[in-house]
């Protein structure tokens, strides 16, 4: 038996538990929502029995995905979605994880201060921006009007197209910071202090430390944070629940009015709430689609060479 | 290993002491999910054990009543998945938005032609019921129309006024020839009031107003403008007709032309409730829900009819019906439960306990002289409202509309043009599934 | 040795170091702040602008003429409306039901007004519009005292203020200011000369108790009212929300790190095509995962198995632990996450372990499981947040009456269709996130500083 078969054997070992499970609960439905995107089921479809009371349509639900504006500007808002929060993330984690890595004081505390965020649901934190951003009465709004900023006293943020998703995503990464820092942490800390210490040695500062040790040493869980980030960004629905009505507010383009913050998560949940299954998996393929390409381009750009 | 040996067996001994195995008699079990409040679940299951005595004697068998508390939020999710695996209970309590998916999905029950049907005929059944309760349940699928559930909760809004705010403007509503001491009456009016009592300097507005479709329909109801309506079994939408061009064009005046409503429809702003529980808006239109908190906070508030458009005072509709699900093996007896639900013993009992809405006439004759005025103001009012859309998509129907309304509310699209554009894709997205002849 | 220009720059640079984090974490934990203030508010005021007590206010201005008793008597403000009326009077109990005595005054537009100072106690009256009395039964009208007693006699002035809530009352008369005392229960009371013997303009300023305001505004109500709550068995969905939690993490954390060694480490036949296959299925939206596993937990739930079936054993299906556990145990993020760190080990510390005659289990136990410590940590955390606050899945493979039914779905139980209860919801989360805070509080420390000390690496 050669080195290459036993690793194989021994490889397929390990990952049997976790390939049963993934093949049942993942990879089946996965399957069977392919075969529920060339259906369409009606109103009138049997409610006990949808699934199976469903016309096949070809490649009807994709034509008709394909022809919708709304679907193109969901898909549009989503990478703008995921441009405003992606690089706000990584900075504002690995700023957090630096500067919690010190030998300071106190770091135990805002360490947990700023994960707890990621603890709390989704509702209260909506409730929360809703009563800082709120036109007139909104906690912004109000210190606008006490130091006299009309630019913060007449802001609407939620309520003006331009300004709604970058709100959103400003909550959010706020909200999630606390995570990637913990993951920058957990990187930090494995790394040498030698190496730090030969680097002083040759007079390097604390930029130059930053730009060719920690960035390079860190960079996995940049991209996992990046691909993560992409698939948050395709997924994101809870927070345009949580914090909009129903994606809104709504703006005129083109001629089609459409939902400046409803990216193709929540165009997605629109459709499963409408009933439409076999619409709604196409929608989730091409969404599939899209991900894995901008997956690869993105490991193509920031794949690590392996440390030999 | 060791960790995962362990906490494998962990889970299975934890497995093991889960629910008690169900007791297994000769009784008949009647599942009942029901969406209440702690409160009104409470109730609910006291006043219904007296049902089970009443059912033993009647059907000859040992009844045990099974009510089970379901949280709102994911109910329609619960039960799609339950049907999915044939697991749905007997009766469920569903929202008259839910309703009509699961009519046209053919899950439940038709009542009319069931056996045990209180009757005598459909005509004379309906005309015991307010209107618009009623109304939800009666669905018109192909060309037969049947009673699919039996309303068992009702409700709409009303105008609440602040009390306390109208007394600090009162000099300034004097002097506009307005009384202060009372709410206004029609529109015109309530537009003199509201401009009276905005104060914009001080952040205080007349009026706080909601955007979406169902809290608009208090304005499309009294200027009698239909949404979307069923002629010769086909479905037409008829918003953008001048009644509901000009309904809206009200509301819309009311935020750019008479600047009085605080602007609490946009996205994101403060509430219309809770602008008015802080003393900002100084009406609102609100349901019974509201009653108590708004107590509870400390507002000195009134609560009034919707003042009267051209077709008088008229509001929306909201609530929920009981209904029973095909898959179920007691019919009879899952009927005889809805009707015990809806008589007006129950109902009476249910509002007096409750500060609610009965949903029979008859109960609201009984108990309106005794309930709280302000109670009493929405059972008049409940009467008046007018049945909104019944159809399976509604909730797509009012993301559709409400885009294009709240369009025209920010002076981005002249009302007509909004509601001409919202009626193109109503009619593509929406009545065009409905106007297909439903398959045999 | 560091000049003192260094150590100011330091101290100086420390200070606006904690400064920026202090507000930082104020700002992300505004939500919790909100969430533990409504957790203690009055039910119904959850969204009431009140988070502090009105410590100290001042009244309106009052007039006493010289024999006059403050808060005798009351104004009040008579509104009719009578469109085209010519003249309109109030008569009542205040004025022997004279019908000719009170005349209101019109600014036009049909409504008329008249401001009279009434005593206090119960009135009736009925407004008489051009000599007509008005229909109905006469109209009632209370004027409630008012917290200002004062009386004004023989040139001296008694200022006395009644208001329980109150901790010291100063009366305030053109620039002066007088103490009052407390001479009675909640009764406060002083004594001036007038000097001029005209009228007297006063206003008091009142300082009230921080606790009796604080004591108006918070409760501690909504706990006891969510811990007697039989709708709401605590315990219960806190003990099956921590063994779905804990179970889902361990299972988690070791499928994920056997799988993710492989893939840093091993080479194996289609390692990249499986890798990116799971890559891909990682980034379907979950929603569409949702109902099919339902299906499926219900399927294999009732499949036949030596004469009975796991859904009957309580092993596995809907209302049971596994069932809310086994679906999410396919965590691609986890491999993922795995792989990534357990790549930036280096690969010499596997040669020479393999040197050393080591199998694949001793290179994970003595290599990977103790360097990746800190990241298995931190996979068991995000797994157990993730189903600690997973709500749609555990609401529907519970039926409604299951007692495996979990946190999230109890808490749901006070949003209604209309009305949330936050206050009543917000009591409940707080026994929610408090065992997670005080677990991740501990689990930091373990797991971020502890590790770098004793690792093997450098």
């Amino acid at each position: 038996m050669d080195r290459k078969t036993r690793d194989t054997i021994v490889s397929y070992v390990f990952l049997s538990p976790f390939l049963v499970v993934f093949g049942i609960f993942l990879l089946y439905p996965i399957l069977y929502s392919l075969l529920l995107s060339f259906q369409k089921n009606t109103i009138y479809s049997d409610f006990y029995n949808v699934f199976a009371d469903m016309k096949f349509v070809g490649f009807g639900n994709y034509a008709a995905l394909l022809g919708d504006p709304e679907f193109w500007w969901s898909l549009l808002l989503t990478f703008y979605y995921a441009f405003l929060t992606i690089p706000a993330f990584i900075a504002l984690s690995l700023l957090l994880a630096l500067l919690l890595n010190n030998r300071l004081p106190g770091r135990g505390f805002f360490r947990s201060a700023f994960f707890l965020p990621n603890v709390l649901d989704m509702l209260v934190v909506g409730v929360i921006w809703t009563l800082i951003y709120a036109p007139t009465y909104g906690l912004l709004s109000v210190l606008g009007r006490a130091l006299k900023i009309d630019v913060l006293a007449e802001s609407a943020l939620m309520s003006e197209p331009w300004t709604a998703l970058p709100a959103v995503a400003f909550a959010m990464v706020l909200k999630g910071s606390g995570f990637g820092m913990i993951l920058y942490l957990t990187a930090i800390q494995n790394i040498p202090t030698s190496i730090y210490e030969a680097a002083e040695f040759d007079g390097a500062g604390w930029w130059d430390k930053l730009r060719h040790i920690t960035w390079p040493l860190v960079k996995p869980i940049t991209l996992f944070l990046i691909v993560t980030g992409i698939l948050g960004a395709l997924n994101a629905f809870t927070e345009i629940y949580a914090m909009t009505s129903r994606g809104g507010p709504n703006v005129s383009v083109m001629g089609n009015t459409v939902g400046a913050s409803r990216i193709s998560g929540f165009y997605l949940y629109l459709q499963f709430e409408d009933g439409q299954y076999g619409y709604a998996a196409a929608v989730s393929y091409v969404l599939l689609v899209v991900a894995i390409t901008v997956s690869i381009i993105n490991v193509k750009i920031f794949q690590p060479k392996r440390i030999k | 290993m060791k960790i995962f040996v362990s906490s494998l067996l962990v889970c299975l001994c934890l497995t093991g002491c889960g629910r008690s195995p169900s007791v297994s008699d000769d009784a008949v079990t009647l599942t009942v999910w029901e969406t209440y409040n702690t409160e009104e679940h409470n109730v609910f299951v006291k006043l219904t054990e007296d049902f089970v005595p009443i059912a033993e004697k009647e059907f000859g068998v040992k009844v045990r009543l099974n009510i089970q508390r379901v949280p709102f939020d994911g109910f329609l999710s619960k039960l799609k998945t339950a049907a999915l695996t044939h697991t749905t209970p007997d009766i469920a309590r569903v929202d008259i938005g839910d309703m009509p998916t699961l009519a046209y999905g053919k899950a439940l029950l038709a009542l009319d032609k069931a056996d045990g049907f209180e009757g005598p005929d459909l005509e004379t059944f309906k005309n015991k019921f307010v209107q618009a309760a009623i109304g939800s349940n009666l669905l018109t699928i192909g060309n037969v129309t049947h009673l699919y559930g039996i309303p068992d909760q009702t409700t709409c809004v009303a105008l609440y006024w602040n009390r306390e705010v109208f007394r600090k403007k009162a000099q300034k509503l004097a002097a506009a020839g307005l009384n202060p001491l009372e709410p206004p009456k029609t529109w015109d009016d309530f537009i003199r009031y509201g401009r009276a009592l905005t104060d914009t300097a001080q952040q205080e507005y007349g009026f706080g107003m909601d955007n979406s479709l169902w809290w608009t329909m208090p304005f499309y109801n009294t200027y009698a403008a239909p949404i979307i309506e069923l002629v010769r079994g086909v479905w037409k939408y008829r918003l953008a007709e001048d009644s509901g061009v000009a309904a809206l064009q009200l509301k819309v005046d009311l935020y750019e032309k008479h600047q009085l409503e605080a602007g609490a429809w946009k996205p994101g702003a403060i509430g219309a409730d809770q602008g008015f529980m802080n003393g900002k808006y100084a009406m609102i239109l609100s349901g019974p829900w509201r009653l108590e908190t708004f107590r509870q906070s400390g507002v000195d508030y009134g609560v009034a009819l919707i003042p009267a458009g051209p077709a008088g005072t008229s509001t929306n509709v909201g609530g929920t019906n009981m209904v029973i699900f095909r898959k179920t093996k007691h019919p009879k007896l899952a009927l005889a439960f809805l009707n015990y639900v809806s008589s007006n013993d129950h109902q009476i009992r249910w509002s007096k306990t409750l500060n609610q809405i009965p949903v029979r006439l008859e109960a609201i004759r009984r108990v309106s002289p005794e309930a709280h005025p302000y109670l009493r103001t929405f059972m008049e009012q409940m009467q008046t409202a007018r049945p909104r859309p019944n159809i399976p998509n509604y909730f797509m129907l009012e993301t559709i509309v409400n885009a294009e309304m709240e369009l025209a509310l920010k002076g981005a699209k002249p009302v007509p043009a909004a509601l001409r554009d919202a009626g193109k894709l109503v009619e593509r997205k929406i009545l065009a599934q409905l106007n297909v002849l439903r398959p045999s | 040795m560091r000049s003192w220009s260094d150590w100011v720059f330091l101290i100086l640079r420390n200070l606006l170091l904690y400064v920026a984090l202090t507000v930082g974490s104020l700002v992300v934990l505004m939500p919790l702040f909100w969430m533990l203030l409504t957790a203690f508010k009055e039910q119904g005021t959850a969204l009431k602008n009140e988070f502090l007590p009105e410590l100290r206010r001042t009244t309106g201005p009052a007039a006493l003429a010289p024999g006059e008793i403050a808060g005798a008597f009351q104004a009040h403000t008579f509104f009719h409306t009578a469109p085209g009326a010519e003249r309109v009077t109030v008569a009542g109990t205040f004025n022997g039901w004279n019908a000719g005595a009170e005349a209101l005054t019109t600014t036009g537009g049909g409504v008329f007004q008249k401001t009279l100072r009434l005593p206090v106690g119960k009135h009736e009256y009925k407004f008489v519009v051009d000599g007509q009395w008005m229909d109905g039964p006469n109209q009632a009208l209370d004027i409630p005292p008012s917290a200002d007693r004062t009386e004004y006699e023989g040139g001296r002035v008694r200022f006395v203020y009644q208001d329980p809530a109150a901790i010291a009352v100063t009366a305030l008369v053109d620039d002066k200011e007088i103490p009052l005392v407390k001479d009675a229960e909640s009764r406060w009371s002083a004594e001036m000369l007038a000097a001029g013997g005209g009228n007297v303009t006063y206003r008091f300023s009142v300082r009230n108790s921080f606790w009796a305001g604080l004591k108006s505004i918070y409760t501690l109500g909504n706990f006891a009212a969510i811990a007697g709550s039989p709708d709401f068995p605590f315990g219960r969905f806190f003990i099956n929300s921590m063994v779905v939690g804990t179970v889902s993490g361990l299972l988690t954390v070791i499928l994920c790190t056997l799988a993710g060694y492989v893939f840093a480490v091993k080479d194996f036949l289609w390692k990249d095509k499986l890798f990116y296959l799971l890559l891909s299925v990682m980034m379907v939206p979950g929603m569409i995962f949702f109902v099919p596993q339902f299906a499926l937990v219900n399927i294999i739930g009732k499949m036949p198995l030596f004469g009975t079936t796991l859904q009957e054993m309580r092993i596995f299906g809907i209302n049971t632990y596994l069932g809310m556990i086994v679906p999410h145990l396919a965590n691609v993020f986890g491999i993922f996450l795995m792989r990534q760190y357990i790549e930036t080990i280096p690969h010499s510390l596997f040669e020479a372990a393999r040197m050393d005659g080591a199998n694949e289990y001793h290179e994970l136990t003595k290599i990977v499981i103790p360097l990746s410590m800190p990241i298995m940590v931190t996979l068991f955390l995000l797994t157990f947040l993730g189903q600690w606050s997973n709500f749609l899945w555990q609401l529907v493979v519970n039926t409604p009456d299951s007692a495996l039914r979990t946190l999230p779905v109890g808490l749901a139980l006070f949003k209604g269709q209309y009305l949330t209860q936050w206050e009543l919801q917000m009591a409940g989360a707080c026994f929610s996130i408090v065992p997670v805070a005080v677990l991740f509080v501990f689990a930091q420390r373990y797991f971020i500083e502890g590790m770098t000390q004793g690792a093997v690496k450098g």
